[in-house]
């Protein structure tokens, strides 16, 4: 080796010999510091049928440093205000009287729910975001992405933030829905025609299709006309992505890809397209969808499953949030205001609900005695 | 032409990932499972209906994010992330270095052209002769990476080819370009030297240069799209234009950030060879040549890395604007830890860069002037680092919280958080900015008459802005609530600004007909070379760390809110398994680097021709 080589493999080697200690001497600082782990949120299977007060309200506080991410901010470091440390339930009475406050929670609970989902109706002063003036909230929506918390667990922090301060917990248990009983149509077997389909998922609801129906959406025995198969199943699946003209965004469920059977999507799509085939041909036979089929029609589970009511509405803890959540209505309304809710649901809109969303025409759809059961087993929701 | 050999690995990639993409964009390449079941069942047969009534509803196309279960993700018997993550870190290593060399060669060789001294553009063009070789390398981790990402996450790849679409077919057509214009940049410098041809050369670099910035901040939009999605709805399908599809929240402030911390790892790397030559000089002239290569290297490294700081805060402000909750997963969250790595990094860069400074002045007499202040800076710059690092929790046991009386030692609680920690990197860069003044300063004396008033306007400023940085981040640090606090260090960078920026000005102007004091390069210490492996050392585990941290996030999200990662990697893991990976991803990359140096040494070595076979004196007979 000659001398010139022996000099530039020293040079190499002590370059690489320290670039190597350098390395080294950075890697003992990274595993000199806390090992932690930061686990990708886990959606626990929770037996409804067993919990308690003290066990939703346990769930809650699970919730509240987990999936949740609450305690992200909600500390001590003064991001946001630091929920733990203070008496949040008598916090929130006060700020329901602050004159700043444009929400509609009349209590805690309500207020509490309020500020997980929309934040930004009530900015604690110095916490909005900066340069806004207090008036937007850097808190993201709970029940969105990248959080994501349902109902049953925005009620579960509910339930632990009221619990940890001694208050009493308000909020309503979730409700298993009896697996014997229950209309939700995951449960339900495959239906099998075209009438089963339409009331299992209730899209009468909104939609005029096999010649009745709401007129939320649009008239599916007219629409359809203009798609073809492909993008007709689109349609369904990812309603919001094109919204037809003069109907509102966000209505139509998003989950019906994750509920529907793909025989059971079939036949609707198989349908649809055929109806545009035919949309001046007469109406297919309605008389399976128009609630006076009488059978096993009447009972409240088999009216809700019919009507779609949770195409809308949170019942037995699932549902849409686009009308107010019925598992505990009975606690607010009468029979009466119940009634005059089916049946009129312009007559009095919920508080935080848009006006003119629920069809109006279920009177004309269900039968008496439809009506009598479904009132009576809202009645008893508290 | 032995060098020719640089030029099929990447033009071959890029003819490669032009067909591949095509081909990938056609359509056809969504898994089964990129619609939800049902639709799946009839995707193949709906095509034909499907193309009936396509132009009366194009929307309708529009598909969310898919959302692929464990089951999904192919199982190579080994971690997919990790498998991406040392690949992908070696593709940004060496994008970053092939695209910030040229432009400071660019700019080096406008300098030799304007002073008509020909070392620069000698040494312009061995820059080149580095940024070359790590070219082909580049390609060759961009055709693997690609191949790693659409083999372990189609479902991913399937997503960001819709959102992106022909965009990305542009990006591998400009890097067919890019590799054309660098070939002939490198190989015509010698055809291209004089006269009217120089400035078709440069032209080619600045076509070059534009390029490649081009390709860089196509490639970061994909990456910011995935930590701030724009131009999609809230499942995920795409609603925007391209063009609203890359300009997300958060592209501007990376395309800033990554475009001067390129310029910065580039020198240091280069700077690396630089030293690695002068060590292994065999005469005092090589040795001279390589040291003022290092100085210069060194030079735009720290030049670039003094204003990062602050590129990196706009980029975690428009992080926290856009979500808190991601703006306080990075810094006080699970990541924060990372900080004190970072400043573990950032503190070597500065020291090494300081070292090599005070080392430097030894080239020359003029310096004795100012030698009598490096023991304060370097005390400044010590304690300033040691502010830094400082926790501002401890992992205690219970014992021990009990002695202390809290979690938060009475001393280091204070310490630990950002507003001394503000404190101490800004003075951390004003000092290491005197160093560079000092040292710039060393081999001149003025000779403009407001000297002495001039000197003393300079150390007003400093001096006033010393005592802002100080006052700002005590008083509103310590003394009023979260939003002065975050307000007070805009007026601590404002200040370390003004000290820089007068810096330069007033010395352009003081030292403009100054006597020049000689300056012996190669005068300079062994030990100091090493300080310049230290910068690219320190900065590519930089470089590893805060992509790690900008990549983590995300979280368990491959695209923030829309599309989230179910594979079995979808965890943010432990500090110290980061820390190996950093680790492995910079010796490999020091190895590969070595490599590169011995290539360029080989270029130029030539073997001595066979010496004539003498007869023997009795074999003539």
């Amino acid at each position: 080796m000659s001398n010139k080589t022996k000099a530039t493999s020293g040079v190499l080697a002590k370059s690489m010999g320290f670039s190597l200690a350098l390395a080294l001497l950075f890697t003992l600082v990274a595993n000199l510091l806390p090992q932690v782990e930061g686990e990708a949120p886990v959606e626990q299977k929770v037996d409804l049928g067993a919990l308690t007060v003290e066990s939703y309200a346990a769930l809650g506080e699970t919730l509240f440093s987990g999936k949740g991410t609450c305690s992200l901010c909600h500390n001590d470091l003064g991001r946001a205000p630091d929920i733990l440390a203070i008496n949040i339930v008598e916090v929130a009475n006060q700020h329901i009287q602050d004159e700043r406050y444009k929400g509609s929670a009349t209590d805690a609970e309500s207020y509490l729910h309020e500020s997980m989902v929309d934040p930004g109706i009530y900015v604690v002063k110095s916490f909005g975001k900066k340069g806004s003036n207090d008036t937007i909230s850097p808190m993201p929506a709970v029940d969105k992405s990248p959080i994501e918390l349902s109902e049953i667990e925005i009620n579960a922090i509910i339930a632990f933030l009221q619990a940890k301060d001694g208050h009493d917990v308000t909020v309503s248990l979730p409700i298993e829905a009896p697996a014997a009983e229950t209309a939700s149509p995951e449960a339900a077997g495959p239906a099998g025609t075209i009438e089963e389909v339409v009331a299992k998922y209730g899209c009468q609801a909104c939609h005029k299709i096999l010649g009745s129906g709401g007129e939320l959406g649009p008239d599916l025995d007219q629409m359809v006309a203009r798609f073809t198969r492909e993008e007709i199943r689109q349609g369904i699946i990812t309603p919001n992505v094109v919204i037809a003209e003069g109907f509102p965004p966000g209505v139509m469920p998003q989950d019906f890809a994750e509920q529907m059977m793909v025989k059971e999507l079939d036949i609707l799509v198989d349908y649809l397209v055929d109806s545009k085939k035919s949309t001046a041909a007469s109406p297919p036979d309605t008389h399976a969808t128009n609630g006076d089929d009488g059978g096993d029609g009447s009972s409240a589970e088999a009216v809700i499953g019919q009507f779609g009511c949770q195409a809308c509405h949170i019942i037995w803890g699932s549902g849409g949030k686009i009308g107010p959540g019925l598992d505990d209505v009975g606690a607010r309304l009468d029979a009466g205001q119940v009634r005059q809710s089916i049946v009129d649901p312009n007559a009095v809109i919920a508080k935080g609900f848009p006006s003119g969303v629920m069809p109006p025409n279920f009177s004309e759809q269900m039968s008496d005695a439809q009506l009598d059961a479904l009132v009576t087993f809202l009645v008893e929701r508290k | 032409m032995k060098e020719t050999r640089n030029f099929s690995p990447p033009i071959l990639l890029s003819l490669l990932l032009v067909a591949v993409l095509g081909f990938l964009w056609s359509g056809d390449m969504a898994p089964t499972h990129w619609l939800p079941e049902a639709v799946a069942s009839e995707a193949a047969g709906g095509e034909a209906a499907a193309a009936e009534g396509a132009d009366s509803v194009q929307e309708l196309k529009l598909r969310p994010a898919p959302r692929p279960g464990r089951e999904d993700y192919p199982d190579v018997g080994a971690s997919s992330r990790s498998i991406v993550w040392i690949v992908a870190q070696m593709h940004l290593f060496f994008g970053a270095l092939v695209l910030a060399v040229p432009i400071f060669v660019l700019v080096i060789e406008l300098l030799g052209l304007s002073t008509g001294d020909a070392r620069y553009d000698d040494m312009a063009h061995e820059f080149m002769k580095i940024s070359i070789t790590a070219y082909s390398i580049t390609a060759l981790f961009g055709g693997t990476l690609a191949l790693a990402l659409f083999l372990l996450y189609p479902d991913l790849m399937a997503y960001l080819m819709q959102a992106f679409g022909a965009q990305m077919l542009v990006y591998a057509l400009l890097f067919f370009m890019e590799s054309i214009l660098l070939y002939i940049y490198y190989y015509g410098w010698d055809a291209l030297r004089y006269g009217n041809a120089k400035w078709v050369h440069l032209s080619l670099g600045l076509l070059l240069n534009g390029v490649g910035a081009t390709l860089m901040v196509m490639a970061n939009s994909w990456a910011t799209f995935m930590m701030a999605p724009s131009g999609v709805n809230e499942v995920g399908a795409v609603i925007g234009t391209i063009w609203e599809v890359m300009k997300g929240p958060l592209w501007n402030p990376i395309n800033l950030h990554r475009f001067i911390a390129n310029i910065a790892f580039g020198g240091a790397v280069v700077g690396a060879y630089a030293a690695y030559k002068c060590l292994a000089a065999r005469t005092a002239e090589e040795r001279a040549h390589y040291d003022w290569m290092g100085y210069t290297s060194n030079f735009i490294a720290i030049l670039a890395f003094l204003p990062l700081p602050f590129a990196g805060y706009w980029l975690m402000a428009e992080i926290y604007a856009y979500s808190q909750q991601m703006g306080i997963t990075a810094m006080g969250g699970i990541l924060a830890w990372l900080f004190i790595v970072q400043a573990v990094l950032i503190g070597t860069i500065l020291m090494a860069g300081n070292y090599y400074l005070w080392s430097g002045m030894s080239r020359t007499e003029g310096s004795k002037r100012y030698q009598g202040m490096i023991k304060y800076i370097a005390v400044v710059l010590v304690i300033c680092f040691l502010i830094w690092v400082t926790p501002h929790t401890l992992i205690l046991t219970s014992g021990e919280i009990a002695a202390l009386g809290g979690s938060h030692h009475h001393l280091l609680g204070p310490l630990g958080i950002m507003p001394a920690k503000n404190i101490a990197v800004n003075l951390m860069l004003i000092f290491t900015f005197l160093s560079f003044q000092l040292y710039r300063r060393s081999d001149k004396i003025a000779t403009v008459s407001w000297e002495t008033a001039g000197n003393a306007v300079m150390v007003a400023i400093y001096v006033v802005a010393i005592v802002n940085i100080i006052f700002a981040g005590i008083y509103y640090g310590y003394f009023t609530n979260t939003v002065y606090k975050v307000g007070s260090s805009v007026m601590q960078v404002v200040s370390t600004l003004v000290v820089i920026i007068s810096g330069v000005v007033i010395d352009a102007f003081m030292y403009r007909k100054a006597k020049t004091l000689p300056s012996f390069w190669g005068q300079v210490s062994n030990r100091s070379q090493y300080a310049l492996f230290a910068l690219p050392i320190a900065f590519t585990w930089l470089m590893a760390l805060m992509g790690y941290v900008r990549s983590s996030v995300r979280t368990h999200w491959h695209v923030y809110t829309v599309m989230k990662d179910n594979s079995a990697d979808n965890f943010i893991p432990t500090i110290g398994y980061a820390g190996n990976m950093m680790t492995i991803v910079t010796v490999m990359f020091v190895l590969f680097v070595l490599f590169i140096f011995w290539i360029a040494n080989l270029s130029g070595t030539k073997q001595a021709p066979p010496l004539p076979v003498t007869k023997k004196a009795g074999e003539a007979a």
